[in-house]
Parts: C-alpha cells; sequence; structure tokens
C-alpha cells in the first residue's frame, strides 16, 4: 500500500525511508531499501545511490511501496 | 526414436469424422521448441497453410500444456491455446492457469491438435487417455460455470474432471470471446470464437496417469529446494498477500496508468479502486495447480452488485473498468469481471472496447440512435456493466464493439481510429508506453498484437531493481529483447510468469529442473536461445500471412499526443528510434524482417525460406 507522510524539507530520503521503516518496526529499513522497498522521488524510483544522496525539497513526493512483484 | 527417450504424446482430433490418433512428438522438436507456445507455434507453422480464414475449418485449434507442468514443479501451471487469431488475423498463444493443464497431462495426452468443424455442437470427454465425442445441445447458449457444471453432473459428477468451454459470447461471434476452465480464462484473442466455429462446445478432462521426469530424484531435490528458499522471499510473500491489483498504486505513481482511453496517465479516483478495497471484500485466497504463492483472490461484490462473485478481478481487469472507464466503483468492476467471465469475453479487450466508446460519445460521434437508452460517459458504471452485458449477447451498440476497437472505429470514422487503442487489432492494456519506453516495443512487435505478456518490462512499469530511466529511449531494443526471448521460454515450459521473474527461482535452476525432467542436458543459454527461436518463429508465421515491419506500429494517440501531466509529462513514443535499435539488437533488417544467418543460427532456415518466399510471392 502506498503511504504518505508530512516529512521536514532538507531531510534525505534515506531519513523519510528510516522513518517509514520504524513506523513498521524495521530496525534497518534504509539498508534494505533496494531490495525490500521501491522509493519514488515525484513518480521516479531512484536507484540506491540517489536515494542516499537526494534530499526531499518543498513539493516533492517521496512514495513508498512494499516490496513489488512483477513480470 | 530410442523407447527410454522423453516425448510427448499428442492426440489429434477430427471433428468432422469424429475421429482422433496419437501422435508422438521426439525429443529433438522438444529441445527445439520445449512444448507448449514453442511447440504450438511450430505445429501451425508447419500444418497451416497461409490465409487460412480463421472462423473456417480449416484453422487449427491446438490445445498444448508445455513439459513443467503437472510435475510437482512450483509455478507450473500454465497450458495454452495456439491458433490464427480472429481479432488480429496472427498467430495467436493465449495462456491459462488453473487446473486443466495439469488434468490434461493426466489423461496421459500432453495436448490436442484439433482440425476441422462438427456438424453438430458437440464436447470432447478425454480420461484416462479414452476420447468420447459426446452431443452437446444442451449446453448451447450457457454461461460458462453452468456449462462446466452441467457437463461435471454429465460425467458422473467427479470434482476432479476439470472442464475448458466457451460462453454464449463465442457463439454469438464475439471476436474476443475466450475460452474458461474454473474462472481462469484463454483471454486474449479470440480462441473462444475458434472454438465455436468448430461446433466445439467444451473439453473435459480427467485422469490420473503420471507426467513422465526422465530423472525424478535430482528433480525432486530440487523443487523441494525453490520450494523451501521461496518461503523467504518477501517480494513473493506480498505478491501472495494482494495479487496483481497492488501493482496499480505503483504504476498510477509513475505516470502511466492509462486513464479514460489513454487520456492521461494518472487516474485520480486510484484510491477508490485498489486492492485496499478488495481485500475488504475477499472471501478467500485462491490458487492455480503447484502453486505456493496462491496469488488470487475471490471477491464478492457489495450492492448494488451484491449478486456477482468473482476470481479476481487481476490488475488488468481493475484497469479495464476502472481507471480506462473512468470508473471508481470497484463493485462495478467485480461485476463487470464476472459477467466477461460468465459470458466468455477477454476483460482487456471488453473493457478497452467501451473505454473507447465512451470517448466516442463524448467526440459526439455516435448518433442518439446508435446509443439507444445507454447514457454511456466515463465514469457511469451502470452503463459500463450493462455494455459488458450488450457485448456478450451482440446487442445494440455491443454488436459494434464486439468486432474489437479497430474494426470498430472503422465504421464509426471520424478519426475515431487515432484513439483506438490497439495494435494489429487487438487492444493494449493497463500500460502507457508514453511513460515507459521498452513497453512501446513489446506492445508494437507483439506477434499477437497489443499485449503486455509477451514481454513485460517490470523495471519500466513497476520501477522494478536494477534502475532503468522509462523514459529514455538509449538501449530499449536490448531490454524489450530479453523481456520477450525470457517470456517466450517460460510460457513454452508451462511457466506462471511472476515468481520466476521475482526471486523464486534463478533461469540456471528452470534449466535444471527442465533438463531433469527430459533427461538431457539444458543451459540458461540454451533457454534464452530457445526463446529467441520461438520469437523468430512466430514472426515468421505472421510475415507469411502478409505481415510486414509496417505493422510494428502503435496507435496514433502514443505517437503523437504528448502525456498532458505527471512524470511522463509531455512524452510520445519516438517508435523510429526505438525500432531500429531493436531491429539492430534482433539482428532484423532495417524493415523487420530475420536476416538469414540469424534464421540459420536458430536453425528455422526453412521456415525463413517458406516465410519470405510467400511474402515475395
Amino acid at each position: 500500500m502506498a503511504e504518505e507522510m508530512e516529512v521536514p524539507a532538507g531531510i534525505p530520503v534515506k531519513g523519510v525511508v528510516d522513518l517509514f521503516g520504524q513506523k513498521y518496526g524495521e530496525a534497518n529499513a534504509a539498508k534494505n531499501m533496494e531490495e525490500k522497498y521501491l522509493v519514488m522521488l515525484n513518480g521516479r524510483s531512484l536507484e540506491k545511490d540517489q536515494q542516499f544522496t537526494s534530499t526531499v525539497q518543498d513539493g516533492d513526493r517521496i512514495t513508498i511501496f512494499f516490496p513489488i512483484c512483477g513480470g | 526414436m530410442k523407447s527410454e527417450e522423453y516425448r510427448n504424446t499428442i492426440l489429434r482430433v477430427d471433428l468432422v469424422r469424429k475421429k482422433y490418433e496419437m501422435e508422438e512428438i521426439g525429443l529433438s522438436q522438444i529441445l527445439k521448441f520445449i512444448g507448449g507456445r514453442g511447440l504450438g507455434a511450430k505445429i501451425l507453422f508447419d500444418e497451416q497453410k497461409p490465409g487460412v480464414d480463421p472462423l473456417s475449418p480449416e484453422n487449427k485449434l491446438i490445445f498444448l500444456a508445455g513439459p513443467m507442468i503437472g510435475t510437482g514443479a512450483p509455478w507450473a501451471p500454465k497450458y495454452c491455446v495456439e491458433t490464427k487469431s480472429p481479432l488480429t488475423g496472427t498467430i495467436l498463444m493465449s495462456l491459462a492457469g488453473g487446473f486443466f493443464g495439469a488434468r490434461m497431462r493426466n489423461t496421459g495426452y500432453d495436448g490436442l491438435i484439433i482440425d476441422g468443424r462438427a456438424d453438430e455442437p458437440v464436447y470432447l470427454w478425454i480420461h484416462e487417455g479414452k476420447v468420447e465425442f459426446r452431443k452437446a445441445a444442451h449446453l448451447s447458449g450457457k454461461m460458462t460455470d453452468d456449462c462446466q457444471e452441467t457437463i461435471r453432473r454429465d460425467l458422473g459428477g467427479d470434482k476432479n474432471i476439470q472442464v475448458a468451454c466457451i460462453g454464449p459470447a463465442a457463439e454469438r461471434g464475439v471476436r474476443f470471446a475466450s475460452i474458461i476452465s474454473g474462472c481462469r480464462a484463454v483471454g486474449r484473442g479470440g480462441a473462444g470464437l475458434v472454438m465455436a466455429s468448430k461446433n466445439l462446445q467444451a473439453i473435459a478432462v480427467n485422469g490420473t496417469r503420471p507426467v513422465p521426469i526422465r530423472q525424478p530424484e535430482p528433480f525432486r531435490e530440487l523443487q523441494t529446494a525453490i520450494r523451501k528458499k521461496a518461503r523467504g522471499v518477501e517480494k513473493l510473500a506480498m505478491f501472495g498477500k494482494y495479487g496483481t491489483p497492488r501493482n496499480q498504486l505503483i504504476v498510477n505513481e509513475r505516470g502511466l496508468f492509462p486513464t479514460r482511453n489513454y487520456q492521461a496517465g494518472m487516474f485520480e479516483g486510484i484510491q477508490e479502486v485498489s486492492h485496499v478495497q478488495q481485500q475488504e471484500r475477499l472471501i478467500r485466497k485462491t490458487t492455480c495447480h503447484s502453486c505456493p504463492v496462491a496469488c488470487g483472490n475471490l471477491t464478492r461484490a457489495r450492492p448494488p452488485y451484491e449478486e456477482f462473485e468473482t476470481e479476481g478481478p487481476e490488475y488488468e481487469t481493475f484497469w479495464a473498468f476502472g481507471a480506462h472507464c473512468g470508473n471508481t466503483n470497484i463493485d462495478a468492476i467485480i461485476a463487470a469481471d464476472r459477467l466477461c467471465d460468465l459470458f466468455g469475453m477477454d476483460t482487456i479487450s471488453t473493457g478497452s472496447s467501451i473505454g473507447f466508446a465512451m470517448e466516442c460519445v463524448e467526440r459526439g460521434l455516435f448518433s442518439k440512435a446508435e446509443l439507444g437508452d445507454l447514457d454511456l460517459r466515463f465514469g457511469n458504471h451502470p452503463a459500463m456493466v450493462e455494455m459488458v452485458r450488450r457485448i456478450g449477447n451482440r446487442q445494440g451498440l455491443g454488436d459494434l464493439l464486439a468486432e474489437g476497437t479497430r474494426r470498430a472505429a472503422e465504421k464509426i470514422g471520424g478519426n475515431s481510429i487515432h484513439f483506438a487503442m490497439q495494435v494489429k487489432g487487438m487492444e493494449t492494456p493497463a500500460y502507457d508506453p508514453r511513460g515507459a519506453k521498452s513497453m512501446a516495443l513489446t506492445y508494437a512487435t507483439s506477434p499477437r498484437g497489443g499485449c503486455h505478456e509477451r514481454g513485460l518490462v517490470s523495471r519500466e512499469t513497476f520501477g522494478a531493481p536494477p534502475y532503468i530511466d522509462p523514459l529514455s529511449v538509449e538501449g530499449k531494443g536490448a531490454v524489450a529483447r530479453f523481456c520477450q526471448d525470457r517470456t517466450s521460454f517460460i510460457d513454452a515450459l508451462g511457466y506462471c510468469i511472476f515468481p520466476p521473474n521475482n526471486g523464486g527461482m534463478e533461469f540456471t535452476e528452470i534449466a535444471s529442473l527442465f533438463s531433469y525432467v527430459v533427461g538431457v542436458p539444458f543451459t540458461q543459454q540454451d533457454l534464452f536461445k530457445t526463446g529467441e527461436r520461438i520469437w523468430n518463429l512466430e514472426r515468421l508465421f505472421n510475415f507469411r500471412e502478409g505481415l510486414t515491419g509496417k505493422d510494428d506500429t502503435l496507435p496514433p494517440r502514443l505517437l503523437k499526443e504528448p502525456m498532458p501531466a505527471g512524470p511522463a509529462k509531455g512524452q510520445v513514443v519516438e517508435l523510429d528510434i526505438l525500432l531500429k535499435d531493436y531491429y539492430q539488437t534482433r539482428d532484423w533488417d532495417e524493415n523487420g524482417v530475420p536476416r538469414p544467418e540469424k534464421l540459420k543460427e536458430l536453425g528455422l532456415e526453412e521456415e525463413g525460406r517458406v516465410a519470405l518466399v510467400w511474402e515475395k510471392a
């Protein structure tokens, strides 16, 4: 399910994923980002490196999905 | 052929004389085409004359179960039906899960090749190696659930009997009529209509014969290890919980969820018709044969559609009767899904045709007389559900839409072909390729037309890792080719596409399992080479039918009309660039014709000579 969370501007995407993980009892969510979650910034998927280097700006939309399964 | 060699036993059925005979397919053909989709393409190419009318007795109808089906290997339920499509005029291969494929192999036969047309409605009863032609006049007009139950009762009521049947839509000539077994459909392209044209109402199968495995011990060890490993794959666990519908939110977020007949790529009402609402209506999970994931959802609608209970809807059906028709009523989607199953119709083509008609209404292309009493606007779910019935009955405007969007647009005129969302006559599914450029190639070059299943690129559609830019055209030929070849061998083996692509199995493990079944070594490279061979053979079939590279195209809307908003805002499909790259990576010439060297490499020289000579003539 998609999650919507309020986050302060300037926070790294990694931090958002950590917040998301904590909400669901995941201690190491950020470490597992690539494998376990699909992280999107304004509708575009983020590579693992980008997840660690990008920061959230005002108006940005981060979307996190639980592990996905595709054809 | 050595007596201990692995082989397939195929049943040839002559509906004219009501006779049958057995035929063996030897190991060399199986190693070259695997089975299922691959073997079906080979049989159809070799035995069917070019130019045959799909609804004539000369069009063959082939049922095949790939070599992994019924072996106990996880995720291998998918039998295929191969024929020439009455919707597209191309080669047609459609797959269905459920239990029919495994039970067919338990009869002692790996497939059926059906010829001719019976002089009266019949159904086939195949059990423990025996075949009976039984009268079927009493089945005419029955919905598919009633038809299946009636046949089971006729045959003594054994619940193990599996029935694949047509419904009223096929009998009335709907061009995208399907074949239904349980609630699983051989959905796309009109195989049900071909079956109806043969006066063949159903095929019932039962049996207990074991499926051959040449090296059972290592096979058992490996498949047990795969099952154990799969239990720890979180992606599969989530997939099992929600099934395909969860992907709606992801595809929508990525801006490539076709909305109101591809007029937009994000649906504002998505949260009202997602898997969350489906879970609230869940009765129980359902599964196919030998599947440890069980992604199916038996769902019951709420008022005003509470009479409908369906196995699904799946992702594509959610889209077809949801975003595509601008509908935010999930219960109407459940009702439409169930009606399609009962009538025996493809949900994608049905929903897509209705969305197309809704845009025609928006643009004033129908007269009041043509519309009759229906207010077929986007979002009007009672009208949408009623139109499903009318297509199934070929009644009023439903009679026109039952021809599919391409033929309907040709009759409607008024530039409606611009927004008739089809390729080669088959309606395109639930990914807008303006936001996923490899998918543009998947749609444009699919042998059966606008189809996602002939090479879904999940890295683009769902953002599955490793990352690729879905909007870039660079290198997309190779991406599409990889996914097409992979899907070809997975289909031929009889696997479901999802688990092998999502951590359930490695390709090396698939190759090993197949090796143990047939008793000779087969590698991952062999799998991909076979996939490529199948893809090229299907193309040669279509070329022999008169198609050319010019048919590798997309609806004008996708080529000319920029995506209005979302992550793919401003995008169109740069098809010329994509195709040039794709043809090169396939080793086809600039017109999309497979080069002789490539065909020689694939062992298809003779087929190439026949197909391309025919094209020149």
